[in-house]
């Protein structure tokens, strides 16, 4: 067991190696890609810039607060899509035209290689630009948020909330072995993931239950940020945040091996 | 001219549009998640601030959004970042219709398919959901065209963008840095008519308040005078990104390269 990690992980180096110099042969791609993720990050900044030219408070939270609460899921998703993009395209890429298969061939995990296949490195920009942004805003509020129990804190919210993301996606994408492409359902959830953007207190209580559950996105950012942010109105999902990302992930990978069985090739 | 040439890349890409099914479930889902969301969030802002309008005004003003950009919201990076990744772009360029018409012919079917597919749902629904009166018949009439010219417009800024892709070779951070642009300034996000005072001129000196913000506000019973001004405006922009989109099409020709495979 501990081999076959130590395995994988070297394998890992190779294959992020790998794709790391792929930068350098494509880099009007990794650059367009930056240029992409700064518009998307100052439009949605503009947007939460916007709502605030109405008020002061949304449901007790300061704009600055929420540019914790967004930067802090930003920072998730885009630890997402650092590692674990390619999932997205599981049905579109590897199952319908049956190049699933190679993947059996080799001795290593299925899921793994499908993970390591893919770094999208252009979104190290948005890591980097979220974090400053949660720095900054972190500074703009008078109560201090960058303490040591907070960083701990993250350093394990963070990881947790990533299997969260992924554990969600994964579920998604194995639903390609029934239904084939998977690209369109996988981005649904970007809309779901939306609504974590504001406090939770503004949803109705039926929302509010199916984000913890169903659709748990509200551990993705809104809990994370609210403990560092010094919120103790949901102090169980904020200890839950900490352990419900592996417990997800471990479910659904469950789930990924009982649709793995039923893959057929197309034998193309 | 003979019309039924252009007309027959629309209803290709008129029944291409129509085999992608969950395509169109998946926006009527996303259309729907969008108005639920931002209805709990103007109802937080509507219960927290002094807003000079009303919520039920807002999420009219969304729900025509939604409309509109269903439709309108066309992207041409896709049609041209295709064909040059695969380098069937020689093919079109053969033909004896350029590459604009036939881009815009394209573009045109897959507009009257959203509109029936996506767009007038959507309508029903929020028609439902929020309950505000029909315009009166001739704010209809305008409003088609208005949605029309938005079509036009964004067809020709989308066209002219499409053209880096020339040089870039990668279709989708083009696209994808457009639509965050677009959507942010159009009134897609935020409803223009809240924007602060020092805030509206900056918004009405760029194109993008024409694409979305123009038409809702005809739907919204806007009087005949601001209707033909709106018009105008729209007019005027797709006037200029003619203009440009000739202009840099005749500069992209030159860069052209055929990707063999």
């Amino acid at each position: 067991m501990l081999e076959s990690a130590k395995k994988h992980l070297r394998i890992y180096q190779k294959f992020f190696l790998m794709y790391f110099k792929t930068i350098l042969v494509y880099k009007t791609d990794f650059l367009l890609g930056v240029v992409n993720q700064v518009f998307s990050f100052v439009s949605s900044l503009a947007l939460i810039a916007l709502i605030f030219t109405q008020i002061d408070y949304i449901n007790g939270w300061s704009f600055y607060e929420l540019v914790i609460v967004y930067g802090i899921g930003r920072m998730v998703i885009y630890g997402f899509h650092l590692f674990c993009f390619n999932i997205v395209f599981l049905g579109e890429a590897y199952i319908i035209n049956g190049k699933l298969d190679r993947l059996f061939l080799r001795p290593l995990n299925i899921l793994f290689q499908v993970f390591a296949s893919r770094v999208n490195f252009h979104n190290l920009s948005d890591i980097l630009a979220s974090t400053i942004m949660v720095l900054y805003a972190s500074y703009q509020i008078q109560v201090s948020v960058i303490t040591l129990p907070n960083i701990l804190y993250l350093l394990m919210a963070i990881p947790s909330a990533i299997m969260v993301v992924a554990a969600v996606i994964l579920v998604f994408a194995t639903m390609g072995f029934w239904i084939g492409p998977t690209k369109s359902l996988v981005n649904l959830f970007w809309k779901f993931r939306r609504f974590g953007r504001f406090p939770y207190g503004i949803y109705s209580l039926p929302l509010r239950v199916f984000f913890v559950t169903a659709m748990p996105i509200m551990f993705v950012s809104f809990f994370p940020a609210s403990f560092i942010l010094n919120r103790p109105e949901w102090v169980e999902y904020q200890a839950l945040t900490l352990f419900i990302g592996p417990l997800l992930f471990l479910l659904a990978y469950r789930f990924w091996l009982y649709g793995l069985s039923k893959y057929s090739s197309t034998g193309s | 001219m003979n019309l039924r040439k252009y007309f027959g890349f629309s209803r290709v890409s008129f029944r291409e549009s129509a085999v992608y099914r969950v395509d169109v479930l998946t926006s009527l889902i996303s259309s729907g998640l969008f108005l639920v969301l931002y209805y709990f969030v103007w109802s937080a802002i509507a219960s927290a601030g002094e807003l000079n309008s009303s919520l039920g005004e807002i999420m009219i003003y969304f729900v025509i959004g939604q409309v509109v950009t269903n439709t309108v919201f066309v992207n041409v990076e896709k049609f041209v970042g295709e064909r040059i990744r695969r380098g069937t772009i020689v093919n079109e360029l053969k033909r004896p219709i350029g590459l604009f018409s036939q881009a815009y012919f394209d573009q045109l079917g897959s507009i009257v398919f959203n509109f029936v597919s996506k767009s007038l749902p959507i309508a029903l629904l929020g028609f439902y959901i929020v309950d505000f009166a029909l315009p009166s018949l001739y704010n209809l009439i305008i409003f088609s065209l208005s949605l029309f010219l938005g079509f036009n417009l964004v067809f020709l800024f989308s066209f002219s963008t499409s053209m880096l892709i020339f040089w870039t070779k990668v279709e989708w951070s083009v696209r994808g840095t457009r639509n965050h642009i677009q959507k942010i300034l159009s009134g897609t996000l935020f409803p223009l008519f809240l924007l602060p005072d020092y805030l509206k001129p900056f918004f009405n000196l760029l194109p993008f308040q024409a694409m979305v913000d123009g038409p809702i506000r005809i739907f919204m019973g806007l009087g005949l005078e601001q209707s033909v001004m709106v018009l105008l405006n729209q007019i005027v922009w797709c006037l200029i990104f003619l203009v440009v989109s000739r202009l840099s099409w005749r500069k992209a020709k030159n860069k052209l390269t055929v990707q063999g495979g």
